[in-house]
């Protein structure tokens, strides 16, 4: 199991923000969360056509999370609301992927630009690097989201692939671009 | 949707074999073929000998779940009674990765360097092409299985990605993942 100790964050402009993990009572909530940020952007994996979650999937998606040990995920509160899910997930549970977690983050719009990002990119950097069974983590940013790939690139990700029409947003194909960063032992980083 | 068929193989040392989607009565068969196959083909695949534990009621329901019209199918291969090769497809929920389908195959070590692998990778390219969803297939592949990595070229695949020490064989030894894409819909635009 891995919780996310609960911290307190100050952004550049004064607003303070909650980070923890997020509670399985909470399942409501962020698939209301998810509606919102699916709208907002067109950067994610998930669209306005797909079908949201059910309730019950999203509790037992929370209490996965909640007990995964080689993964973490960190819920940003603010005024009592939702405003971010970001987290590393192992790719297991194979031994020969466990050490391999994947990296996604979301943002409410009105939360965007504020340096909430980093802060939470920095987080789960933090936490796989100190996590003893990871050693790679790696992310997908879809192709024109130049200050995501960018952010990725100022906390040691480089991109290893670009997958060509990968995404599909109605009859738009837009590639998919894979980075990775090593958060294994520091001294075997890979040349 | 066009239902893919059986088909007849003759392979190049003259045995024949039957290629055709698993139905959930395959269940016994394929469990069968996992456990006598992954020590032939442990070093190539995701899984250690150990790590397939599906019961033939696990397979069984696993094979009725594949939705053949959202691009899910597993084909394999049957030589008299066993199963001697098989070739999955899957096809992600989401709308925007739907058109895209994962490949992930092996053969049983009796069977390689016959042909087989690529009679069935010919199958799931036509039935992929004349599919209503589907446009793109993807693999991974180990960067050092180059018998693997020439079959993907020789079938169109191109590497679009790797991602460097994705595989962890133990303490300190990594292998990389090359990620491969081939388009199976002619009319898509660059």
């Amino acid at each position: 199991m891995s919780l996310f100790p609960p911290k307190t964050v100050t952004l550049r402009d004064g607003a303070q923000v909650l980070l923890r993990s997020p509670e399985v009572e909470e399942a409501k909530q962020l698939i209301d969360y998810l509606d919102v940020v699916r709208h907002d952007t067109d950067f994610l994996m998930w669209g306005p056509d797909d079908e949201l979650p059910s309730l019950e999937s999203e509790r037992e998606w929370v209490k996965a999370r909640r007990d995964e040990a080689a993964g973490v995920t960190i819920l940003s509160e603010a005024d009592g609301q939702v405003v971010s899910i970001c987290g590393v997930d192992s790719h297991g549970p194979f031994s020969r992927v466990r050490h391999c977690a994947e990296l996604g983050i979301s943002i409410r719009k009105d939360w965007c630009d504020r340096g909430l990002g980093s802060i939470l990119l920095g987080e789960l950097v933090d936490w796989a690097e100190v996590c003893e069974s990871l050693d790679v983590v790696s992310l997908s940013v879809i192709d024109g989201n130049d200050r995501a790939a960018h952010l990725y690139k100022k906390h040691g990700f480089e991109p290893t692939g670009r997958k060509r029409w990968h995404i599909k947003r109605g009859n738009e194909y837009v590639d998919e671009i894979i980075m990775s960063r090593w958060v294994g032992d520091p001294k075997a980083v890979p040349s | 949707m066009n239902m893919p068929a059986q088909k007849l193989v003759c392979l190049r040392d003259g045995r024949e074999v039957l290629i055709r989607p698993a139905t959930p009565d395959d269940a016994d068969g394929l469990v069968q073929y996992m456990q006598e196959g992954l020590p032939e083909f442990t070093d190539y695949v995701f899984t250690a000998i150990g790590e397939f534990t599906n019961t033939v009621e696990q397979e069984r329901e696993r094979i009725a779940s594949l939705d053949h019209a959202s691009g899910s199918m597993r084909l394999i291969a049957v030589a008299g009674d066993r199963v001697v090769g098989s070739l999955g497809c899957s096809a992600p929920k989401l709308r925007r990765i739907a058109h895209v389908g994962h490949l992930g195959m092996a053969t049983r070590q009796a069977y390689w360097g016959t042909g087989l692998g690529s009679a069935m990778m010919a199958y799931v390219i036509a039935w992929a092409i004349t599919h209503p969803v589907l446009e793109l297939l993807e693999l991974s592949v180990y960067a050092d299985n180059t018998r693997a990595v020439r079959l993907y070229q020789k079938f169109g695949f191109e590497e679009s990605g790797r991602v460097p020490r994705s595989t962890k064989f133990a303490p300190d030894v990594y292998k990389d993942n090359i990620h491969m894409y081939r388009r199976v819909d002619v009319e898509m635009h660059a």
